[in-house]
């Protein structure tokens, strides 16, 4: 039998982050703890999301087990919490039942075979750049509504990214000194969909740092921690498919 | 064994494996090609036509060629502006996540079925519009191949944005196959027929070539239908092939033959009225497979008259459920088609190949020509104000008009509204 107990703080950054690619996800326990890999209909962004068995307060899971589950349903359960919560998560039968507090609700487990775990592509770019979330939030807001699309280029003493449209547009350029850390020995560049990664930051809500690794026209990788402990908490990268250029 | 369905497995996976005329192919070739070659003239291909002719196959064949995944909106998924701009939108400027190596177009989109793709205006009196026009911002924008499928290419042009973006694209014609002479059709049909026992032979088992042929005589340009014959006859080939052949519904090749042999030699009232309960065929298909197989088990002419006469009887009851529209008749007519055994009283003890009815086969082969009569006759009644019945009588003048010279018969054509094939049916 699954049992799992975890912190709302786990829970709801876990959901916030499956919420802003997909609508179903299949969550796989195993020995280590909790992974869940998802990816968009339009594989445009992809999500791969880890939390340690040690992060659970309660982690009983016979070898492996898998459960598909609808997120907007897990939302819902969510907005029952109070902050200090912790939630029991027991599979039963075909269903996974929720105890917070006074409240117990279950909801309908999917169908394993009919949500699909996408297999994550090997991606690997030298150039990367460690920022402080709020910095790079603040850049993103600023090319809102500007464009649908954000270009980010990172050279070997700045990061900038820009975005642009034919009336308006915004840049955000943070030197060397801004950055945590910054690796680049050649200009790179590449263009990446504004919208999600605006959903993804601000769906990060307990990370402080993000390391974003990318190359010329290739696909963007964010890693994230939400806590700094390196056992504890939720982390992960998300991937983000470059915009192709004529 | 390769799944559990060949058909699902065997999709073709390239477009010269599809079947298709070789002037559609060449037209889709030259399409991929310019994807592949990055000098694109139009950046979708439409492909309309009848459903079951193979146009989603061929989009997914595409992609195969391509090497790239498939990003399909069909009409299963919700498709108003919002989310073709989020799903074939954002796929369309976007690499894929799972073809990142590469070079040229990224990924296949596919617009399935778009008939039914909402064209509405909003209601809050915007200028926003509904998907149709953000389709056509996807096609007018894309860096990769879209491709639409729909049945009513007409009904798609009248609506609104629908003729920008059939401007904006390849539009090709599927078209049913019936020319049975042309050299299309008859290479198609070797190929189907090399590839069908590939399978069969690649899944473990044994077919004969003439078989094969005429599985697909029957059920051409079905493919799947033909696929779905040849794993049914291939699984269970230890039954005798004719037999599940002569039998046309697919379920319930065992149940008809073992009742016929319950019939003619089990004798057993109660054992047929118990398989008659799991039948799903109807009564009247009963009365017909006896009346087929009757003469062949009663070699006695005493017993075939004796035994028609109880066949005569139900068919006498066949006959009040549908002048009475009394459908408890049906009952009588099987009970009483059951006992057929009663006038037979030397059994037959030769083997005995029970046959499919031959006027269900002739019906369903003139099928065709019977509703071209019928549209033929409708249409002479029609200009000579009298019912198609009475038209019948008319038939033999029209013939003779239309004998005479050509330009006579084009005229008579014209005037009547006749295409060629009903015009065939009045000249015989």
């Amino acid at each position: 039998m699954t049992k799992l107990s975890i912190s709302i703080k786990n829970l709801r950054e876990i959901i916030d982050l499956l919420n802003t690619v997909v609508s179903e996800a299949k969550l796989k326990l195993d020995s280590n703890g909790l992974n869940v890999k998802a990816v968009d209909s339009a594989h445009v962004a992809m999500i791969d999301i880890h939390m340690n068995r040690e992060s659970f307060i309660d982690y009983d899971v016979d070898q492996e087990d898998e459960l598909a589950v609808d997120v907007d349903k897990l939302k819902g359960i969510i907005k029952l919490a109070t902050s200090n919560d912790n939630i029991v998560m027991i599979k039963e039968n075909e269903r996974l039942k929720f105890k917070l507090g006074s409240i117990s609700k279950s909801i309908p487990l999917l169908d394993n075979s009919s949500v699909l775990t996408p297999k994550v592509p090997a991606i690997h770019s030298e150039s990367y750049v460690i920022l402080r979330k709020g910095e790079l939030e603040r850049g993103l807001k600023a090319a809102e509504d500007v464009s649908d699309a954000i270009k980010l280029i990172m050279k070997p003493d700045e990061f900038r990214a820009r975005s642009a449209s034919e009336s308006e547009d915004s840049e955000m350029v943070l030197q060397k000194t801004d950055l945590i850390e910054l690796n680049c020995s050649t200009e790179v560049k590449s263009s990446y969909p504004l919208d999600y990664l605006l959903r993804l930051v601000k769906s990060l809500g307990n990370a402080e740092e993000l390391k974003l690794s990318f190359k010329d026209d290739y696909p963007l990788s964010i890693e994230f921690k939400t806590s700094k402990d390196a056992v504890e908490g939720v982390s992960g990268f998300f991937l983000l498919a470059p915009r192709m250029e004529h | 064994m390769k799944g559990l369905f060949w058909n699902d497995f065997y999709r073709p996976k390239s477009l010269d494996d599809t079947l298709m005329a070789n002037d559609i192919r060449i037209k889709i070739k030259g399409w991929v090609e310019s994807w592949q070659r990055g000098e694109v003239t139009k950046n979708a291909l439409i492909l309309w036509g009848d459903p079951g002719l193979g146009k989603t196959t061929t989009a997914f064949a595409i992609a195969n060629e391509l090497e790239v995944p498939v990003i399909e909106m069909n009409a299963s998924d919700l498709r108003d502006r919002q989310s073709i701009k989020n799903i074939a939108g954002l796929a369309s400027i976007y690499m894929d996540l799972f073809s990142i190596e590469k070079k040229g177009c990224s990924k296949v989109i596919l617009m399935d079925e778009a008939d039914n793709i909402n064209d509405s205006r909003s209601k809050n009196g915007s200028s926003d519009t509904g998907g149709m026009n953000e389709l056509l911002n996807v096609i007018r924008n894309t860096r990769n191949p879209v491709i639409i499928t729909m049945n009513d290419y007409y009904g798609f042009r009248r609506k609104s944005g629908g003729s920008d973006i059939i401007n904006n694209s390849l539009s090709i014609e599927f078209k049913l196959y019936n020319r049975r002479r042309d050299i299309d059709y008859n290479e198609n049909v070797r190929k189907l027929r090399t590839n069908i026992i590939k399978i069969v032979e690649e899944n473990g088992f044994r077919i004969s070539q003439n078989d094969v042929s005429v599985i697909i005589e029957r059920n051409f340009p079905d493919i799947r239908g033909i696929i779905n014959d040849v794993q049914s006859i291939a699984i269970n080939s230890n039954s005798s092939m004719m037999e599940n052949l002569a039998e046309g519904q697919r379920d319930s090749a065992t149940s008809i033959f073992e009742i016929m042999k319950e019939i003619f030699r089990g004798r057993n009232y109660e054992k047929i009225f118990e398989l008659l309960r799991d039948k799903d065929f109807d009564t009247s298909d009963l009365v017909l497979w006896i009346d087929n197989n009757l003469p062949m088990e009663a070699e006695d002419p005493l017993d075939l008259v004796n035994a028609y006469e109880i066949l005569s009887t139900a068919d006498i009851y066949l006959g009040r459920v549908i002048k009475k529209q009394h459908f408890r008749y049906k009952v009588y007519a099987e009970d009483i088609s059951a006992g057929v055994f009663n006038g037979i009283s030397t059994v037959n003890k030769k083997f005995v190949k029970y046959e499919f009815p031959s006027m269900i086969m002739s019906m369903s082969r003139s099928k065709g020509s019977r509703s071209a009569r019928k549209n033929a006759l409708k249409k002479i009644g029609k200009i000579t104000h009298t019912s198609s019945k009475g038209a019948t009588d008319l038939l033999w003048f029209y013939s003779a008009i239309a004998s005479t010279s050509k330009e006579n018969k084009i005229e008579l054509m014209e005037l009547i509204g006749l295409d060629e094939k009903e015009m065939e049916i009045i000249t015989g």
